[in-house]
């Protein structure tokens, strides 16, 4: 198994446009959920994305053998994310943009106190919420994302959870 | 089962809000492939004017050093290589490296509070980030950089002076009464942040190409890539 992974890595690396799409694009829509809750605005999550995935098949030849691409690429996409909420005066036009022109359906999903704390999140503790609860990632597949040590991560995902439900039990909520 | 049920929660938040982008997993393999075809390509087509020139532009650089260097020992011809301690122990660099990113932090944090929701809040949020620039640019003015660094420090001056600028006329366009808050766009602080990371990553340098990463506390940075010391 890990010398046909290894062998369609090299593949891709090399351009493969079999290989390509093996590899990337079961990530895609996973990554493109993860960059619209980042940064609230959907040409610019696509364009988070489609920048991700040019940078990590760019250096697709340092992935290491047995390492799982999803946590990889997704911290490419977090990472774009980060740069382009960086970029604040963007975000600001952004967020109020999206509460003013949301959808009805869209306004009505889900809690709109926990849409609202989620979204008073800082970047750095909404990312880990969403690859937690959304992706099911572990806490030490966070950590490959967010260049994180697995106990900080459960940390921080302790005190965002707490900020979110406060009444929640966080230990039982937090697994993995 | 509070783990399930608060998943289950996240996941109906997310997949309402979610706008479907059926055309994405096409549109970015098509990228993908394309960049992979360009690379291949030029990989055949052996050395491309892009590749000369910037070997050009690196052998410009290397025999700038070496006359910098040269200069410079003849200047001090009892200063024999090795014998300098690293510039990243000198306290006058470590002090300015402070003083920067002290002035610096405060325009970093990116946390959750950069709504606003109309044309003066807009503008109480610009002019803030406007005084934290002006603080940062009056210190770049007012201190003296150690000489290693005064490349680095002439650079964030005209950093955080076209930072203000831009701020500026962000202010200017929000004030004016028929225009809608959305509608201005605000400067982007990349220049500045690369910048402040240029004097702080020193002896090293930003790793611009790594884009911006976490550093805690909510804060944003770009990770320096230290160079490995002159023989």
């Amino acid at each position: 198994m890990l010398g046909s992974e290894t062998a369609m890595l090299e593949r891709a690396a090399a351009g493969n446009e079999a290989a390509l799409d093996d590899l990337l694009r079961p990530l895609l829509k996973p990554a493109y959920h993860l960059a619209f809750m980042m940064l609230r605005d959907q040409g610019a999550a696509e364009d988070a994305v489609q920048e991700a995935a040019l940078k990590s098949w760019r250096k697709l030849s340092k992935l290491r053998d047995g390492t799982d691409p999803r946590p990889w690429f997704l911290g490419f996409v977090a990472n774009e994310c980060r740069n382009m909420r960086r970029s604040r005066w963007r975000s600001v036009i952004r967020l109020g943009d999206r509460d003013d022109i949301a959808a009805p359906d869209q306004k009505s999903a889900g809690d709109p106190d926990l849409r609202s704390a989620l979204a008073s999140l800082p970047d750095s503790d909404r990312v880990i919420v969403l690859l937690h609860f959304y992706l099911d990632m572990s806490v030490e597949e966070i950590g490959i994302v967010v260049k994180s040590r697995p106990a900080a991560v459960r940390s921080r995902l302790y005190r965002a959870v707490k900020r979110l439900r406060p009444r929640l039990d966080v230990e039982e909520a937090i697994h993995g | 089962m509070a783990d399930r049920a608060f998943g289950n929660e996240i996941r109906r938040l997310v997949d309402g809000q979610v706008p479907a982008a059926p055309w994405l997993e096409d549109r970015v393999m098509a990228a993908v492939l394309k960049d992979a075809a360009d690379r291949n390509a030029r990989r055949f087509d052996g050395p491309g004017p892009r590749l000369l020139i910037a070997l050009a532009a690196a052998i410009i650089a290397v025999l700038a050093v070496a006359v910098l260097v040269g200069t410079r020992l003849a200047y001090h011809p009892t200063l024999a290589p090795g014998s300098k301690p690293s510039p990243s122990r000198d306290a006058a660099v470590l002090r300015y490296q402070a003083l920067i990113n002290s002035d610096a932090r405060p325009m970093a944090n990116s946390g959750g509070g950069w709504v606003c929701r109309s044309n003066q809040q807009c503008i109480a949020l610009a002019n803030q980030t406007r005084a934290e620039a002006e603080v940062l640019l009056h210190d770049v003015e007012s201190t003296p950089a150690p000489t290693s660094l005064v490349p680095a420090a002439a650079q964030l001056r005209t950093a955080a002076q076209q930072y203000i600028a831009g701020l500026d006329a962000y202010i200017a366009a929000e004030q004016d009464p028929n225009t809608n808050y959305l509608a201005p766009t605000g400067p982007i602080p990349t220049n500045l942040d690369i910048a402040v990371a240029t004097v702080a990553c020193w002896p090293g340098v930003p790793d611009v190409a790594g884009g911006e990463q976490s550093i805690g506390n909510g804060s944003n940075g770009y990770a320096c890539t230290v160079q490995p010391p002159s023989k």
